[in-house]
């Protein structure tokens, strides 16, 4: 069966103003049911909602991010449903004047880089939270401390080609808000959603079949969202070999993930946006965005993943795979360049122990970079990596050191003096460790002469362990195949 | 006037069950509407923009600024039914509960 896989996403992302979209209620997360309410968020007759300037901005610098157009003039749009987590009977959202068009993302794939076109982004208000109880009081609770959390809906083209290309579109826009510091993007809080529209095209001699769209919801993480999408190619090539159905019979339907089963349930039929009867919010004006103030919002804008891995290429030397790990986290790109400002040496060194030695820690101890870098600032770090280069410790000293350094939030000097832990570099004492080693252990020093050459492996184990790991490397085996020319 | 398939499409929409003789009714009342809409569409509009008012100031945005807002005794003079912090409605099943049995 010879097929391509067609997925587009439409993401959600709660973004991080003081206040929620169109009421001055505080928007946090969690805290106690339905204590950031008022007259707006609630629904109340009569009252009227404001636009917050920051749910404006923020939209714009998320557009300008992405590649989009900031149109001129924007407008809200009422959706109207009925469910007790919106209390006004209708979300306010925005229908066919969205904020910002026709952009792009590239992202970074096992072929490459890849470019995904992105149709449109659109502002709304969030809904609360319906809590449905087990119990036999026939009720539901109902906690509106998320309702009006202003959104970001960011849209694509069908224009994904594999479930990893669609994790990683998907991250990549978590790590562009991230930079813009706009979202925290947490998908086990919610802060981030996706959905995704996917179907086949199937091909057979010079004919294209288009299976039904899917639409997958419920998607709790980056494992459930490559989970769900692989179970549904499988699904849907099932479907097509036993019922050839087709997209322009069937149209398009919503299927849930459930984790337990790693796979994906028919829901109720996907509603049109006839049954939402969209019309225009007459309780808020459309908002003309002057072109001078997009302009001067763009000087705004961080360095973004795209521009900071192409000056990491040409910056810091590093090979694609580092600055991938690196640009993870802006924070942790922040930290590797703060670092090699300290380090006189090589910056893949930097990255290297920034990628593997930091990245291990983190894990380990289940913590932000931010929060390492509090104990452990980058300079620690660079001033590790020096004393490493001038032989004062080994590079095995010096992982047991970044390991107190962390534990105790000391500077590698302070602990290397504490603990007496510098490097035993002086010719005449190493000289006499050598040679004490070599008397006790006179059957290798034979064998060695006799041709066995691999023994002086064993041997400097020895002066190492005679050292605890103190002795200079390279001194220790210099003397040894000095001393064992004798 | 309009067609029975488009009645029936707008009483869907709107959540509307009404009897024979009400639709009767009602076809003829939307069909007048409709049809003073077919009146306005005579206008030549060309030029303006149906999205700007006359006199449309620039849109007032609120300043990104919390302020306190309800409390528990405030919410329950308007709440019906208001308990333990939460709002109480019946039981809302979610349709991927209620359509579990229909997959395959
Ligand atoms: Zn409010």
């Amino acid at each position: 069966m010879k097929y391509d896989v067609v997925i587009g996403c439409e993401v959600h992302v709660q973004l991080l103003t003081e206040t929620k979209a169109f009421c001055s209620c505080r928007n946090t997360f969690g805290g106690e049911p339905n204590t950031r309410l008022c007259p707006v968020c609630t629904g109340l007759p009569g009252a009227l909602p404001v636009a917050n300037q920051t749910l404006v901005e923020y939209a714009v610098l998320a557009g300008l991010a992405m590649n989009c157009t900031i149109v001129p003039v924007t407008k809200f749009d009422r959706k109207n449903y009925i469910y007790p987590d919106m209390p006004k009977g209708y979300q306010i959202s925005q229908f066919d004047m969205p904020i910002c068009e026709k952009g792009f993302l590239e992202i970074d794939t096992d072929g490459g880089l890849k470019k995904i076109r992105i149709i449109r982004i659109h502002m709304e208000e969030d809904a609360g939270k319906n809590i449905h109880t087990e119990d036999r009081s026939g009720l539901s609770h109902v906690d509106l401390n998320r309702a009006g959390t202003p959104l970001l809906e960011i849209v694509s083209e069908p224009d994904i080609r594999s479930p990893d290309d669609a994790v990683a579109y998907v991250q990549s826009i978590k790590h562009i808000m991230e930079y813009l510091k706009i979202s925290d993007c947490n998908m086990e809080e919610g802060s981030l959603r996706c959905d995704a529209n996917i179907n086949l095209w199937v091909y057979e001699g010079d004919k294209k079949y288009a299976t039904p769209i899917v639409e997958i919801k419920n998607m709790n993480s980056f494992k459930a969202m490559k989970a769900a999408l692989e179970y549904e190619i499988l699904r849907q090539k099932e479907e097509w070999t036993t019922k050839r159905l087709l997209l322009k019979d069937v149209g398009k339907v919503t299927r849930g993930y459930q984790e337990k089963t790693q796979s994906t349930i028919l829901q109720r039929h996907k509603e049109e946006s006839a049954e939402y009867r969209y019309f225009p919010e007459p309780d808020l004006k459309p908002i003309l965005i002057d072109p001078a103030w997009v302009e001067s919002m763009k000087s705004r804008l961080p360095e973004l993943p795209a521009q900071k891995r192409k000056r990491f290429a040409e910056e810091w030397g590093l090979p694609e795979l580092d600055i991938g790990k690196l640009l993870v986290d802006a924070e942790l790109a922040h930290y590797f360049e703060a670092a090699c400002k300290e380090y006189k040496g090589e910056p893949k060194k930097v990255a290297n122990w920034v990628i593997t030695e930091i990245g291990n820690m983190l894990n380990k101890e289940s913590i932000t970079i931010i929060q390492f870098r509090e104990k452990v600032p980058p300079e620690s770090l660079g001033e590790l990596l020096n004393r490493i280069d001038s032989g004062v410790i080994s590079g095995k000293m010096a992982k047991g050191i970044f390991s107190d350094m962390w534990a105790e939030g000391k500077t590698p000097e302070q602990i290397i003096n504490e603990k007496g832990l510098k490097q035993i570099d002086d010719q005449e004492s190493l000289k006499d460790i050598v040679r004490e080693v070599l008397d006790q252990n006179p059957k290798t020093v034979e064998d060695y002469k006799n041709g066995k050459e691999n023994v002086l492996s064993f041997l400097m184990g020895q002066v190492m362990k005679a050292t605890r790991g103190k002795a200079n490397p390279r001194l220790s085996q210099d003397l040894l195949k000095e001393l064992l020319q004798k | 006037m309009i067609d029975d398939k488009t009645l029936d499409e707008i009483l869907f929409l709107g959540r509307l069950d009404v009897s024979r003789e009400e639709k009767e009714k009602f076809k003829d009342q939307v069909g007048k509407i409709l049809d003073y809409f077919d009146l306005l569409k005579q206008y030549d509009t060309t030029g303006v923009d149906p999205d700007l008012g006359e006199g449309l100031k620039p849109s007032v945005l609120r300043e990104d600024k919390s302020k306190v807002t309800f409390n528990e005794s405030d919410i329950e003079t308007f709440a019906v039914d208001f308990k333990r912090g939460f709002f109480t409605v019946p039981r809302i099943v979610e349709d991927f509960l209620e359509n579990r049995d229909e997959d395959e």
